[in-house]
Parts: structure tokens; sequence; C-alpha cells
């Protein structure tokens, strides 16, 4: 997995699966919403994502944070739509 | 010789390879009261075979003998035992032997002519050298037993919280009710509950901590220790068990104990025989599948997001399930197990797979034509008509 950030916007390339993506992800991110209150994912090839990424998130969002997910793999989408989450984390096809 | 290493040497062997015959005799007048056994061999091709038949923990060798010298035969037996001591007799000091020595580990050298002094403080290492490996491997022994141990009845913990009332039939009204709890490792992350509530209602509940090991597994057998506490406690007293009223409790239960990011996905699912209706709270679990009386699978998706420490509000919703013919519920290692030498997870198989198998053991063959290599923890329930 590859991770790359400009100003409030992650992009992840490759399969999200180990714990040490999870950390590269929240490591990202944490430092995003240290200035920003909107952050845009972008997921580029994974078909899957952790719960502890989703954990993550989930507390994110909870705490005002605006997650928007750009997803590319339809398969994640729907495993996204299945687990509810379209919703809170703005997911969108790109 | 001190008396703690004289003791330990007194259960030890030597083999003694020597071709010179008047010194294996002071050999033996010298060692046959000080170590438990004594071997001899007059060169290197007889030395080999008796370390290879006898059980030998040091070696004392000649490095000039016929047919086969010392170094030889060290090599032939470093071969097999990387870390006996091996104490070499040389009245040589070519440094092309003490090379090829010091390449093999030789332990020590005894430069002859030696004495009877040098001889025992060089035999003082070999048995401390001894007393080491011996200790090291009496400690990894032990560590295995008692991880052995640790695993055996954290297994037997898990599989006594995860209580399943139609193990003993495998019915739940008129199906089949067939579970499979496989955890990846010992410590699973996956919990389940199958409860009878009366005899027209049952619950239905599985758990999935979030991550993987021993915080996801504690999560898990704590929420199926208390549905289960939760459960005895209102049939003991014979109350009514409502779905809201047990998903209450839960989220009161579990959220102080709760990570500050970690998040419970579970199945919560009501079957009721005389409304013929399920109620369901689904916490991003993956959907469950289900069929009716058409060939069409169908599938029931979350209706609330993972469970946490912030949780207030939850959604409950019915399904009629009068026409109902299987169902399978299921955790995430099921369906996001990559299907073998591909990038596509079982998911894009699950659903026909379901369709065809008539019980658990059809379905198993069909998912194991495509996983081999299990991933993750793999928990589901799996409900047919079939009898």
């Amino acid at each position: 997995m590859e991770i790359s950030s400009s100003s409030n916007i992650i992009t992840i390339k490759g399969n999200i699966k180990a714990l040490s993506h999870y950390n590269a992800i929240k490591g990202e991110i944490d430092n995003i919403i240290n200035d920003f209150s909107h952050v845009k994912i972008q997921i580029l090839e994974s078909i899957s994502i952790t719960s502890s990424i989703i954990g993550y998130l989930c507390n994110i969002a909870k705490q005002g944070v605006n997650i928007e997910m750009h997803v590319q793999d339809e398969g994640l989408i729907d495993l996204l739509d299945d687990l509810n989450l379209v919703s809170l984390f703005n997911v969108r096809k790109i | 010789m001190d008396s703690y290493i004289a003791d330990i040497s007194k259960t030890l062997t030597i083999l003694c390879v020597e071709d010179d015959k008047d010194i294996l005799e002071i050999y033996k007048s010298l060692f046959s009261l000080v170590f438990k056994k004594v071997y001899f061999a007059t060169n290197g091709v007889e030395g080999f075979a008796c370390f290879e038949k006898e059980n030998i923990d040091i070696v004392l060798t000649d490095y000039q003998m016929p047919k086969c010298n010392g170094i030889q035969m060290s090599k032939k037996i470093r071969e097999i035992d990387s870390s006996i001591p091996i104490i070499m007799v040389t009245a040589l000091e070519s440094i092309e032997m003490l090379r090829e020595a010091i390449d093999i580990h030789v332990t020590s050298f005894l430069k002859k002519p030696f004495t009877s002094a040098s001889l025992f403080s060089t035999f003082n290492l070999a048995v401390k050298s001894v007393i080491v490996d011996r200790c090291m491997v009496k400690e990894q022994r032990e560590k295995i037993l008692y991880s052995n141990y640790q695993e055996d009845l954290t297994f037997s913990k898990e599989k006594t919280i995860t209580k399943n009332d139609t193990e003993k039939n495998n019915r739940l009204f008129d199906f089949r009710c067939e579970v499979q709890y496989k955890p990846k490792d010992i410590l699973s992350g996956d919990s389940y509950v199958i409860r009878k509530l009366n005899n027209d209602e049952y619950l239905v509940f599985l758990v999935d901590g979030m991550g993987k090991g021993i915080s996801a597994s504690v999560t898990a057998m704590l929420c199926s220790a208390f549905v289960n506490y939760y459960i005895d406690q209102h049939l003991r007293e014979k109350r009514i068990c409502s779905l809201k009223s047990l998903l209450n409790a839960v989220v009161d239960f579990v959220k102080p104990n709760l990570l500050e990011y970690e998040v419970i996905s579970a199945h919560f699912l009501y079957f009721n025989k005389k409304k013929n209706e399920l109620q369901y709270a689904i916490f991003s679990m993956p959907p469950v599948l289900y069929m009716l009386d058409s060939e069409n699978v169908l599938k029931i998706k979350s209706n609330n997001t993972p469970l946490a420490s912030y949780t207030k509000e939850f959604h409950i919703h019915t399904l009629d399930i009068s026409k109902l013919s299987k169902m399978i519920i299921y955790s995430d290692g099921l369906n996001e197990n990559l299907v073998d030498n591909s990038d596509i997870m079982y998911n894009s198989y699950l659903s026909e797979d379901f369709k065809k198998a008539k019980n658990m053991e059809e379905f198993e063959l069909l998912k194991n034509k495509k996983i081999t290599k299990q991933e993750d923890d793999v928990t589901y329930v799996l409900i047919t008509s079939s009898l």
C-alpha cells in the first residue's frame, strides 16, 4: 500500500489490509485534521478496508470531522454500503 | 572441578577418539570416575559411528588419526549436532588446521602434552556449555508447555462463553441450524450466542471485535458473556426479553469498556415464529443472506453503524420470514477471505455457494474449493429448511 497527501486530500494506492496500513493512514489523517475539519480520502485499487480504520474514521466523524471517501473499486463501495457506512463516510465512486 | 560441575558430569557421557592406546588407557582411568559413561574409538570413522549410535554429551578427539582425522569427524558431527562441545587434542599448531577447527566451532583445544589440571579445566568449560544448552532446552520446553496449556484453556473458555442452544439437535424451530466457529488463532475476535428465549423466540447474536488479537477477543467475549447473562437473568425471572431492552443493556454495558477508537460489529437477530418475523439490528456486519420461496438470494444490510463508546441510538427493523427457506449469518472472515491465487474476495462466490448448498457440509465443500488459506476468524450460522 502507498499513501500520499496534499492539503486535505490523502490518496491510497494498493490493498488496505495490514496493521501497518492502519498506522500509516491514521498518521496522515491525524496530520490533516490538525489543520482542516474536512478530509478527502481517495482509495484507489483497494477491495477492502480494515475494521481498525473503520473504527478510527467513525471516531473522527463523531468528533465533527467531515469525511469524504472517493472509492474506485465497485466491490469496496458495495462492502461499505453493506456495512451502513456510505452515509457516514460520504462515499462516492471515482 | 567444583562439586556442582562434578555432580552434573556424573549425568553426562563422553566420547574419546584417540589412536594412541596408551592415551586411551589414561582417559579411561581419568574419566570413568567422572562421567556417567565413557565411549572409546580409535579413529574418526569409528568415532562418528559411535556418535551416531550413542547419546553423547561431550566429544574429546585427537586431531591426527588414521582413516579420518579429528577435523573430518567433527565436520560430520556438526552436520547432526551444531552445539555439542568438541575438544580437540593436538600437537600441531598449523594455522590451516586451526582455521578449519574454528569454522566448525570446535569448543576448545588441548595442546599435547597436557597435564590433568589443564584437561579438567577444559572439561569444566565443556560441562558448563552442556549445562547452558540443557537449561535453554528445558526453558523452551516449559515455555511451549505453558503456551499450549494457555491456548487450550483459552479455547475452552471461548467455547464456554459461546453458548448455542441449538447445538444438541441443530434445530431452530423447524429449521436446521448449523454453526461454523473457526478462529484463526486461539484468541478469536469473533464470538456468537444462539439462545432459545421461549418456544416461539430465538436470539442469534454474532459479534466481531475490531482489529485482531487479544483486545478484539476480550471485547467479543465480554459482549457474548453479557448477552448470556442478560438472557439467563430474564429466563430465570420469567421476564420478557425484547430486542430493544437487550440492545440498551448491551450498549450500556459495553460502552465504558471500549477503547477510544474501538468499535464493535455485531448481528442481533430475533426470530419470532408466532409472528413469522425477524427483528434485527445489525451494526456494520456483512449482510445476512436469505432465500424465501424463490431462487433469488436476498440480503439484509446493516442498519446501524458500528457500536462504539459514543453510540446513543440504534435502529431495529423487521423482516417477514413466513416464507423463509434458508439464511446465512456470518462475520467478515468469510466473505473477505481472498480466493486462492487471486485478488478476488470470496464475497463474489458466497451468494452462489449459499444458494447451492443444502447444508453446512455442502457449503464447506463448495467454499473449500475456492479457499484453502484461512486469513481471519470465521464464524457463520447456516439456517436451512432441510432437516
